[in-house]
């Protein structure tokens, strides 16, 4: 893996970090649903740090380079976040339902 | 003498202007007719055309939905509204016309009798009551969600999509805490029967709908059917 590849991968997973403090500081961002983002720039962070580690990994599952396993790595987190974020979704589905069939049952008996 | 029972009709109606009255008024008739006197309600799934305004000015009791929830939020309000006003049983029938309100009697005999605790009219029983039968693209796919039920509750249901059905009071509690929105009727169906709830079909001739579209288009139905038979496989016993 490059020194750029690297310096670049521990810059962004650093920035990351800084934003996501922020934001939970901010009360924008419910700790909550921070910790996985925060593990996730942990993560980046690390495989920029320690190549060796990775390119282990990187002959074991079998891909050609270092750089594609990282953007692997990148693609699993987003999907998991995904996953989670369409679980979130369907919760606060439900409960807006439940809502709203409260809310149009009271407006009837308000007349 | 026996307590009469206090039956609720359920009428979900999404953009049904031109139907919702007429159906109401064969309610309205039926009552006056018929001894056996039905409360009804409209849920009005938020209609975007005249729905509201006509219930609203032809005194029919309705709870308008503030925003559209599909079928299943709209017939679950109407369950949570029988459970809150103490109804024995709730009987679910089309805003579009295509149910016929003298069926009614038939569909909640045996929950009368207490021979079944839900009780689903079915178009396929007998040949001769039913002009409708639907196209036959949907009635394969009717009996593809049978055998699905029939693989997973070894019950056998026919009309498996139907959505004129009644149900006991048991049931109501039970809906009125949790039901489906999606695909409400088979969905449902096969949660009840893995509980070992009673279920019984009975026949009911169905109408063409008069106006309008069902809710299942033909373009969707692919996507419909395997929607619904993975939700079906998924169920598991106490959801």
């Amino acid at each position: 893996m490059s020194t750029n590849l690297r310096i670049l991968l521990i810059v962004s997973g650093i920035l990351l970090n800084i934003i996501l403090l922020r934001l939970v500081s901010k009360n924008k961002l419910p700790i909550k649903y921070s910790l996985f983002w925060l593990f996730s720039s942990l993560i980046i962070i690390l495989v920029g740090a320690v190549p060796n580690f990775i390119s282990l990994f990187t002959e074991f599952i079998g891909f050609e380079t270092t750089s594609n396993l990282v953007v692997g790595i990148i693609l699993t987190i987003l999907l998991i976040i995904t996953l989670l974020l369409t679980i979130i979704i369907s919760e606060q589905k439900k409960k807006i339902t439940l809502l709203i069939q409260e809310v149009s049952m009271l407006k009837k008996d308000k007349k | 003498m026996k307590k009469q029972n206090k039956v609720l009709i359920i009428i979900p109606a999404f953009n049904e202007e031109k139907n919702i009255l007429k159906v109401c008024n064969s309610i309205l008739n039926s009552n006056k007719k018929d001894k056996m006197k039905y409360d009804f309600i409209v849920i009005n799934d938020g209609s975007t055309d005249n729905t509201s305004a006509i219930l609203e000015k032809n005194h029919i009791p309705h709870i308008n939905l503030v925003q559209n929830l599909g079928i299943g939020g709209a017939v679950q309000t109407g369950y949570k509204y029988a459970y809150i006003n103490d109804y024995d049983i709730a009987v679910q029938f089309d805003g579009d016309g295509q149910h016929d309100i003298n069926y009614v009697k038939n569909i909640i005999s045996p929950i009368i009798n207490d021979e079944c605790d839900m009780c689903i009219g079915s178009r396929f029983i007998n040949k001769k009551t039913s002009d409708f039968k639907s196209s036959m693209l949907r009635r394969v796919g009717i009996k593809l969600i049978s055998i699905v039920i029939k693989f997973k509750t070894h019950k056998k249901v026919g009309d498996t999509t139907s959505g004129f059905r009644a149900i006991n009071k048991s049931l109501i509690v039970k809906f009125a805490q949790s039901y489906p929105l999606e695909y409400p009727e088979p969905v449902s169906t096969t949660r009840v029967l893995m509980e070992k709830y009673r279920v019984k079909e009975v026949a009911v001739s169905m109408n063409e709908r008069t106006f309008g579209k069902s809710s299942i288009r033909a373009w969707k139905s692919v996507y419909y059917m395997i929607n619904v038979i993975l939700n079906i496989l998924l169920i598991r016993r106490g959801e």
